[in-house]
């Protein structure tokens, strides 16, 4: 989660750690005049919300259990409509143009003070960066509200394909070596704005959101992984974006509807 | 014996795959074609899903509003070039240079003129009418009819064209027999040299059909099938699920349902008009 700081302060508010001050703070922001969330309304950024709400409210090991099992019995749970009911009550809080908006230009929105807050990976980071803000400055990060502290990753990989000649595997071996260092780790990383792929590489030279996220890690029990990639067959993380997004434009479907179809479309894509 | 190459790619590119989508739609393919036949399970899970029909009903409204737009918009410009404008040249090669953009363009041109935040709402409005409201492309209830106003808007120049043809092979004979029974010009254009284009209407509706059938693009630019899924075209469906989902079977069956609907509703319009043509030329 990204916010701005100055406009946190004008409101008189402190960064929320539950949904329901969230939705508190939001109210305010929203009389202020300023938009409490920037969304940029497609599905995949859909999803990055919802699933902060879900891991927010219904916790870690809900969420892990749930989409590593897509159990009805959970789909169907009480905790679910919670998650379901709260992730409802954010949609007053978006503005008009947001359906179809880039990523970039929402976390513009959050830098120049035109929105409070955005839920977006820590790539936000490089726009924020190219803004002239050093990060946990001006925009300030934070874990999004939640009962507990996890991390809910995204992880680019590379693949080497099979080749023919003797120098090729060991010139892609060198090659993979040379991506782990840990000085190359870090020189990329700054850049990209995002974490090492190792645990065990100085945290000291990152700025202060990678820092925490780094400090986080040490701890396996936070780590999540994104529905958008992996975890779930891609036929149900589609069908999960199409239902979020789905219930998040529609502006009359109750949060029981909204359960009952995400738990219908993930039992005809599994 | 010349036609034999031709035949042969129709019939292996065209009936064959026809044939072969159908197949697979009766698998339970994901990735990659496997040959499991699981019956007409991916119907029963197509037809269970909500953003398949709301595809289906979007095609119905995008393909009335989107044909019906062309061919009205597109008669009406030929007519009042056919009249003897000034310029006409001028006005022909501005009508028709939107056809030279591809869907693409036009869609990212219309999502920045549509877009609430930047494009006509917040120009009109900061001309100082503060109430103006033009917010469809971000409204679920709304976004599919600003397809058709894209669409109408690329297409129309085409069928302007076609229909200005039709009109400039009209026998100037029968304008100076109206003249002369001093019938007015909007009856002359209504009652007879309409049903005498009969054909060129027929062209139209077929060509602009096929664009409509295929859509696809065209939403890709413009709304990505947004706000949610509300303004998704069943092409864009099939596109989404074999390429981006691994669910190769159901959209193969959305492919195969899309063909039978098609041809449900064009068939019986083309089968009468070749029979009226045939018939006609006994005479």
């Amino acid at each position: 989660m990204f916010y701005n700081t100055s406009v946190l302060e004008e409101a008189g508010i402190e960064v929320p750690k539950t949904w329901d001050d969230f939705i508190a703070a939001a109210e305010k922001l929203k009389a202020a005049g300023v938009i409490p969330i920037g969304l940029g309304g497609q599905p995949w950024q859909e999803r990055i919300m919802f699933n902060s709400v879900l891991l927010g409210v219904a916790g870690r090991e809900f969420y892990a259990e749930l989409y590593s099992t897509l159990d009805d019995d959970l789909l169907k749970s009480d905790t679910m409509r919670k998650v379901f009911e709260t992730f409802a009550a954010l949609k007053p809080f978006v503005d008009e143009a947001s359906p179809g908006r880039n990523w970039n230009e929402a976390t513009n929105m959050v830098a120049k003070g035109e929105a409070a807050f955005q839920f977006m990976g820590d790539w936000a980071k490089g726009e924020i960066i190219a803004a002239g803000i050093e990060p946990g400055t001006t925009v300030g990060c934070a874990f999004a509200p939640a009962i507990d502290t996890a991390y809910i990753m995204t992880v680019d990989a590379f693949a080497f394909s099979a080749m023919d000649g003797e120098d090729a595997t060991p010139a892609q071996t060198l090659m993979a070596q040379v991506m782990l260092e840990p000085d190359v780790q870090i020189a990329f990383n700054k850049k990209k704005g995002s974490i090492p792929a190792r645990l065990d590489v100085p945290a000291d030279s990152f700025d202060v959101c990678a820092q925490t996220a780094i400090k986080t890690l040490q701890d396996k029990k936070t780590h999540l992984v994104s529905t958008g990639l992996f975890g779930v067959p891609s036929a149900v993380s589609g069908a999960i974006d199409d239902t979020i997004s789905n219930f998040w434009n529609s502006a009359d479907m109750s949060p029981e509807e909204g359960q009952a179809q995400f738990q219908q479309a993930i039992s005809y894509a599994k | 014996m010349a036609l034999i190459p031709a035949m042969t790619i129709t019939i292996v590119c065209f009936y064959g795959f026809i044939i072969w989508t159908f197949v697979i739609s009766l698998t339970r393919s994901r990735l990659l074609p496997v040959y499991k036949f699981t019956g007409f399970e991916q119907y029963v899970r197509l037809f269970a899903n909500e953003r398949w029909w709301t595809a289906m009903q979007n095609l119905a409204i995008h393909g009335f509003l989107f044909i019906g737009g062309c061919v009205v918009f597109g008669y009406f410009l030929a007519i009042l070039i056919d009249r003897g404008v000034k310029a006409e040249g001028m006005f022909r090669t501005l009508f028709m240079l939107p056809l030279s953009m591809s869907f693409i363009v036009t869609g990212v041109i219309w999502q920045w003129v549509m877009n609430p935040g930047l494009g006509l709402q917040e120009a009109v409005r900061a001309l100082g009418w503060a109430g103006f409201e033009f917010n469809w492309i971000v409204r679920p209830d709304r976004s599919i009819y600003t397809l058709a106003i894209a669409g109408i808007w690329q297409q129309v120049g085409l069928c302007m064209a076609l229909f200005l043809a039709g009109l400039r092979n009209i026998d100037p004979n029968i304008w100076k027999a109206s003249r002369v029974d001093g019938i007015p010009v909007w009856r002359v254009y209504l009652h007879i040299i309409t049903p005498m284009m009969r054909t060129v209407f027929f062209t139209v509706f077929i060509l602009m059909s096929a664009i409509v059938m295929k859509a696809f693009d065209l939403v890709v630019a413009l709304t990505g099938g947004g706000p949610g899924f509300s303004s998704d075209l069943p092409a864009r469906f099939v596109v989404d699920h074999i390429l981006n989902r691994q669910e190769l079977g159901l959209g193969a069956a959305g492919a195969f349902v899309l063909l039978c609907t098609v041809i449900a509703v064009i068939s019986p319009y083309i089968y009468f008009e070749l029979k009226k043509e045939r018939g006609g030329r006994g005479h």
